[in-house]
C-alpha cells in the first residue's frame, strides 16, 4: 500500500457503546475492534484472527452478534453496540458471566467475551434453547481449551436460571465422577 | 492426612470474574503512550542463500526508526544446541522465517517500510521429507552442526550424527529384543505416521520491547516460561540476566506454544535496542501463527511387537523420525521423553527403540500439549489392537494382562508405585460399556465402534523451583512465583493451597504475575509441572511464614512457640483459644508498626532424579511423576462414504489428588476435545516447504458442533513426593484419543488407518481397497 506523506484521512465518529455515547477522531479505515480497544479503551473485546474466522470479537450490534474485525465503525452510528464490559448491571453479573463463572466454562478466558454476547443473542430470541440449539448458536466461536462442554452447560444453567427455573444441582462438582 | 479446608474443593477459579467481565489484562492488552509498532519480514523461501539484504529504501519511509537483520546480532541461541539466529543470517532455512524486522511510529509505516525491503535469494535445494532427510546425500540444513554451541539440560546432551541432518539419537536397549523374536507366538509390524498440528490460541504471540535508559531491557511478552525467555536472550545479547527483564500477564492460551525464542521476542528486543527509551510492540497476525511459530512435531514410526499366545507382551521394537523442521529447539526433550513412551504402559522384558530428531525445510515443531505421546500411542495403541485381534482376545483383556501395577518395573528399569492407568483403563471401558453388547448398525445405516487406548508420559526432570509468600499486615497474601496462568488455573490452585496452609479465605490470596526481576526462578509453566512443582513451593513457603508466625507471637505473648498453634487465620495459645492473635496483630505488635512475614520455598528433583544412560536409556527415575490416562470413544462410520462421528467419549487421567476436581474436570476435558481435532480434522498442508492453509477457514478446528457428548473421570491414585499427593493433569488426555479412535474405526468397519489425521476420504479408501482386496 503505497502512503502519501499526509497523516491518514480521520473521521470523527459517535457511537454508542453500553448505553453511552462515546466520540473519538480516528482513521476511516480503522475496524469497530481497533477503535474499541484503542480508542475507548474497552479491551474486553479481544482479537483472534482479524479476518472473521474465530468469532473472537465478537459484540452486539442491536443485539445481534457482529464480528467487531470486520466492522467499520462509520456504519454504525447511531446503533446500539454491547460490549463484554457492558454485560454486568453494575455490580451485578449477568446470569450468563455467572454461570460461566461457576460452572468453569472461562479458562484462559480469551474466548469468552465473544461467546458470552453471542449466547447472550441466542437466550434473547431464544430463552431456553435446546442443547442442539446452543451448539448452532455458538458454532462460529472457536475455544482452544475447554472442549466445549462446561460452555454449553452454562449457557443452558443460564437460561434456566433466567427462565426462573432453577435446576436443583449447579455448579462447582461440574461433572466430574 | 488431615482434613482440608479449601484443598481437595471445587472452587470458582480465582481469575473466573474478571475473565467474564472481559477485565483480565492479556499481553495483548498492554499499552503505553508512543508505542512504536513493529513489523517482521517472512523469508517466503524455504531454503536459500540470502545474497543481498537491502533495507535503504524501507529506512526513508517517514516514520521508520529502527531496522534490523540477521547481522545485528551474529550470536545464535537454542536449548541444546545453538543453531538458531535471532533473525536469519546467510541462509533462510524454512519459509516462515524471519529475515528483517521495522519499528515505525504507526502500522502503514511499519508495513510500507516491510513491503521496501528488497531480498535477493539463492535457491537452494529444499528437503521437506524425514525419510529424505536420513536419506544418504541428502542437502544437509546445517552443515555446520557439529561445531555449535551445546549445553545440557534436563540431564541431556545432544549427540548429532556427523555430517546428516540428525541432530539427535535416543537409544533404549533392556533385554534381548532379537532373541526374543523368537519365542513370541505372533509378531506383528505396522508403520505408522502423524501430521503438523497448529497450537490454535487463540491470543496471538504478543511481545513490547523498551531498552531504558539504565541499560535495561524488559520485555513484556505473552509467554509461558519467562525466566527461560530471560536466560535465552540474556545470552543471545550478552546481557547479564538483572539487565533483562521479563514480565508476563495473563496469556490467553499456550499449549506449549510461547515457550523459548520465537523469532518475536529476539526481533522486538533488538529493535528496542537500537531506539532506546521507546517502546516497541510486534504483535503476530494469524498468518505469522501459522507460518513462523511451531507446532506439533510429524512422526514415522515403525514398530514391532511380539506376543505370546496368552497375549503377554515380551519384545516391542519401535524406530521413530521426528521432523523437526529448521531448528532444534526443544526437539531433543520430545524425542527422549515420548520415545521410551513409545513402549506405553505396560511390562515389556525386552525393547528397542531408536529415535531420531530430524533437521527439514518445514517450519520448526515444537512442544505441544502431550509432548510427543499422541504421536507414538497412535502407533501402539493401534497396535495393541492389532494384536489382540490376531490373538482373538478382546483388546481390553490384552491390556489387563500387561498392563503396568504397583513394583512393576518399567522399561527404563523404574520400580513403579501409585500407577493409575489401569484405574483410567477400567473407568473408560466402564463408561462407554466397552464390555457390553453393542447394536452393529445405526438407524442411519452407519456402522457403530468402539475403541480404547491408554498412555503415560513423563514431566521435565530434573527442575528446580523458587517461590514466595508474603503475609501482608492484614492477614492478606500474595504468592509470588513466576507460574504463569495460561488457562490452566494453576493460580487457582496455588491460592489454595497457600489459603490451606496459613487458613486464610481464598479470597485473602493473590497471585501475582511473573516478573523476572521480581518473582524467583521458574523454568516454564509446562510440561503439567505446575501444581506438584510450585505446589510444593508455595506449600513449604506457607510453612516457613507459619514457623515466623509462631516465633513472633511467641516473643509477642511470651509464651513458648510450641504452645502456639494456627487455627483459624490466627495465632492461638493451645488449649486457650480466647488467647488468640489476628495475623496482623501478631505483625504490628512484634515490629511496633507494620511489617511483613516473608516465606520462602524451594523445590529441586535433582535430588530423585537418575540420569539416563545414554547407550541404553535406562535410568530408575526418569520422570519426579508420571501422568496416566485412557481414553474410550464410541464412534459411527458411513460404510459407502466413511464419513466418520464421534458418539461419545470417555476421558479419565490420574491427579494423584485433585486440588481443585472442577479445574481437572477442564483440563482432562480440554485435552481430550484437543485430541479429537488431531485424530480427525486437524493437519498443517504443506506444498515442499510452504504453508497451503494458515487460516481458521482452511485449518479446521473442532468447534461447539463437532464435540460429542464427554464423561469426564478423575482417578486420584496419590503421589508420595506431590503437593497433597497431587500431581500433573494439563496434558495426558490429549495423547490416547487418536489411537482411541483409529481402535474405534477398525471395530466399526474393520479398516485401519495409518496416517493421522482420520478423515473420511482415508476410511473410505481403505474400506474400497478391502472391497477389492475381497474381490
Amino acid at each position: 500500500m503505497n502512503r502519501g506523506p499526509d497523516e491518514p484521512m480521520k473521521a470523527r465518529i459517535e457511537l454508542t457503546v453500553n448505553g453511552e455515547r462515546r466520540e473519538a477522531l480516528v482513521p476511516v479505515h480503522k475496524t469497530l475492534l481497533e477503535v474499541l480497544r484503542e480508542d475507548l479503551d474497552l479491551t474486553g473485546t479481544k482479537h483472534g484472527c482479524e479476518l472473521g474466522e474465530c468469532g473472537t470479537c465478537t459484540v452486539l450490534v442491536d443485539g445481534e452478534p457482529v464480528l467487531s474485525c470486520l466492522a467499520l465503525p462509520a456504519e454504525l452510528e447511531g446503533r446500539e453496540i454491547l460490549t463484554v464490559e457492558g454485560l454486568a448491571q453494575g455490580g451485578r453479573l449477568h446470569p450468563l458471566q455467572r454461570a460461566f463463572a461457576e460452572l468453569g466454562a472461562a479458562q484462559c478466558g480469551y474466548c469468552t467475551p465473544g461467546i458470552l454476547l453471542v449466547a447472550r443473542a441466542l437466550l434473547e430470541a431464544t430463552p431456553v434453547p435446546t442443547r442442539e440449539q446452543v451448539r448452532v448458536a455458538l458454532a462460529g466461536n472457536i475455544c482452544r481449551c475447554t472442549g466445549y462442554t462446561k460452555i454449553l452447560d452454562a449457557v443452558e444453567l443460564a437460561a434456566l436460571r433466567m427462565a426462573g427455573r432453577t435446576p436443583v444441582a449447579t455448579a462447582a462438582a461440574g461433572s466430574a465422577r | 492426612m488431615a482434613d482440608t479446608v479449601v484443598v481437595g474443593k471445587s472452587v470458582v477459579r480465582t481469575d473466573a470474574a474478571a475473565k467474564v467481565r472481559g477485565g483480565a489484562m492479556y499481553g495483548v492488552d498492554v499499552r503505553f503512550g508512543g508505542m512504536l509498532v513493529g513489523k517482521t519480514l517472512r523469508a517466503g523461501i524455504p531454503h536459500a542463500r540470502i545474497v543481498n539484504l537491502e533495507t535503504s529504501a524501507a529506512a526513508k519511509v517517514p516514520g521508520v526508526r529502527a531496522i534490523v537483520t540477521g547481522p545485528d546480532c551474529s550470536r545464535r541461541h537454542g536449548l541444546f544446541q545453538k543453531d538458531q539466529p535471532a533473525l536469519a543470517i546467510d541462509r533462510v532455512r524454512y519459509a516462515g522465517e524471519v529475515v528483517a524486522a521495522v519499528a515505525a511510529e504507526d502500522e502503514e509505516a511499519a508495513q510500507e517500510a516491510i513491503e521496501r525491503i528488497a531480498v535477493d535469494y539463492e535457491e537452494l535445494p529444499g528437503v521437506f521429507d524425514v525419510m529424505e532427510a536420513v536419506a544418504p546425500g541428502a542437502p544437509l540444513i546445517h552443515p555446520d552442526q557439529m561445531s555449535y554451541e551445546r549445553a545440557q539440560v534436563t540431564g541431556l546432551v545432544l549427540n548429532p550424527v556427523p555430517d546428516s541432518n540428525i541432530s539427535y539419537h535416543f537409544k533404549l536397549r533392556r533385554g534381548d529384543v532379537e532373541a526374543a523374536w523368537s519365542q513370541c507366538d505372533l509378531v506383528v509390524e505396522d508403520t505408522f505416521s502423524t501430521q503438523f498440528v497448529q497450537y490454535a490460541h487463540l491470543e496471538p504471540h504478543v511481545t513490547i520491547a523498551l531498552y531504558d535508559a539504565t541499560g535495561v531491557l524488559t520485555l513484556w511478552t505473552s509467554t509461558m516460561g519467562p525466566h527461560t525467555v530471560r536466560d535465552m536472550l540474556a545470552d543471545l545479547l550478552q546481557l547479564p540476566q538483572q539487565r533483562v527483564r521479563v514480565i508476563t500477564n495473563m496469556v490467553g492460551g499456550g499449549y506449549g506454544s510461547k515457550m523459548y525464542l520465537r523469532a518475536i521476542n529476539p526481533a522486538a528486543a533488538l529493535l528496542a535496542m537500537k531506539v532506546p527509551n521507546r517502546h516497541v510492540r510486534i504483535l503476530f497476525d494469524r498468518e505469522d501463527e501459522f507460518l513462523s511459530c511451531a507446532g506439533r512435531l510429524p512422526t514415522r514410526t515403525t514398530m514391532k511387537t511380539g506376543v505370546k499366545q496368552d497375549g503377554t507382551l515380551v519384545a516391542r521394537q519401535s524406530t521413530i523420525y521426528w521432523e523437526k523442521g529448521a531448528y532444534a529447539d526443544i526437539g531433543a526433550v520430545i524425542v527422549r521423553n515420548a520415545s521410551y513412551c513409545s513402549l506405553g504402559p505396560y511390562r515389556i522384558p525386552n525393547a528397542r527403540i531408536d529415535g531420531y530428531l530430524v533437521y527439514t525445510n518445514r517450519q520448526p515443531g515444537g512442544g505441544f500439549r502431550g509432548l510427543g505421546i499422541p504421536q507414538v500411542s497412535w502407533a501402539g495403541e493401534q497396535q495393541m489392537d492389532r494384536v489382540a485381534r490376531e490373538l482373538g482376545m478382546s483388546p481390553l483383556a490384552l491390556r489387563r494382562r500387561n498392563i503396568l501395577g504397583e513394583d512393576d518395573v518399567s522399561v527404563t528399569g523404574e520400580r513403579m508405585h501409585r500407577v493409575g492407568v489401569g484405574e483410567c483403563l477400567e473407568r473408560v471401558a466402564a463408561a462407554i460399556g466397552y464390555e457390553r453388547p453393542l447394536e452393529r448398525t445405526a438407524p442411519s445405516g452407519a456402522r457403530r465402534g468402539r475403541g480404547l487406548a491408554c498412555i503415560l508420559k513423563s514431566t521435565l526432570t530434573p527442575t528446580a523451583s523458587f517461590g514466595f509468600v508474603k503475609l501482608n499486615n492484614d492477614g492478606s497474601v500474595d504468592v509470588i512465583t513466576s507460574a504463569v496462568e495460561h488457562g490452566q488455573g494453576a493460580h487457582t490452585v496455588l491460592a489454595q493451597i497457600a489459603a490451606e496452609e496459613l487458613s486464610v479465605p481464598l479470597d485473602k490470596v493473590r497471585c501475582v504475575m511473573p516478573d523476572t526481576s521480581v518473582t524467583p526462578f521458574d523454568r516454564s509453566s509446562t510440561s503439567s509441572r505446575t501444581t506438584f512443582h510450585m505446589g510444593l513451593v508455595v506449600k513449604e513457603a506457607s510453612a516457613d511464614v507459619r514457623r515466623q508466625l509462631l516465633d513472633m507471637a511467641g516473643a509477642v505473648i511470651e509464651v513458648h512457640p510450641r504452645d502456639l498453634e494456627i487455627r483459624d487465620g490466627a495465632v492461638a495459645v493451645r488449649g486457650a483459644p480466647d488467647r488468640a492473635l489476628s495475623y496482623g496483630q501478631v505483625i504490628a505488635r512484634f515490629y511496633g508498626g507494620p511489617g511483613t512475614v516473608l516465606g520462602k520455598g524451594v523445590v529441586n528433583t535433582k535430588p530423585l532424579y537418575d540420569t539416563m544412560n545414554a547407550e541404553t536409556g535406562q535410568s530408575s527415575r526418569p520422570s519426579i511423576f508420571w501422568m496416566y490416562a485412557a481414553i474410550g470413544i464410541e464412534a459411527e462410520v458411513d460404510p459407502d462414504t466413511g464419513q466418520l462421528t464421534v458418539g461419545r467419549m470417555a476421558s479419565a487421567a490420574d491427579a494423584g489428588k485433585a486440588i481443585n476436581p472442577l479445574a481437572c474436570v477442564q483440563q482432562i476435558d480440554g485435552s481430550a476435545i484437543m485430541g479429537l481435532g488431531m485424530a480427525m480434522m486437524e493437519e498443517v498442508a504443506f506444498d515442499g516447504g510452504r504453508t497451503l492453509n494458515p487460516t481458521f477457514l482452511d485449518y479446521k478446528i473442532p468447534t461447539t458442533v463437532d464435540v460429542p457428548d464427554t464423561d469426564v473421570i478423575i482417578v486420584e491414585s496419590g503421589h508420595d513426593e506431590g503437593p497433597y499427593g497431587a500431581k500433573g493433569i494439563g496434558e495426558p488426555a490429549i495423547a490416547p484419543v487418536p489411537a482411541a479412535l483409529g481402535n474405534a474405526v477398525y471395530d466399526a468397519v474393520g479398516v485401519q488407518v495409518k496416517d493421522l489425521p482420520i478423515r473420511a476420504e482415508k476410511i473410505y479408501r481403505a474400506l474400497r481397497a478391502k472391497g477389492e482386496e475381497r474381490g
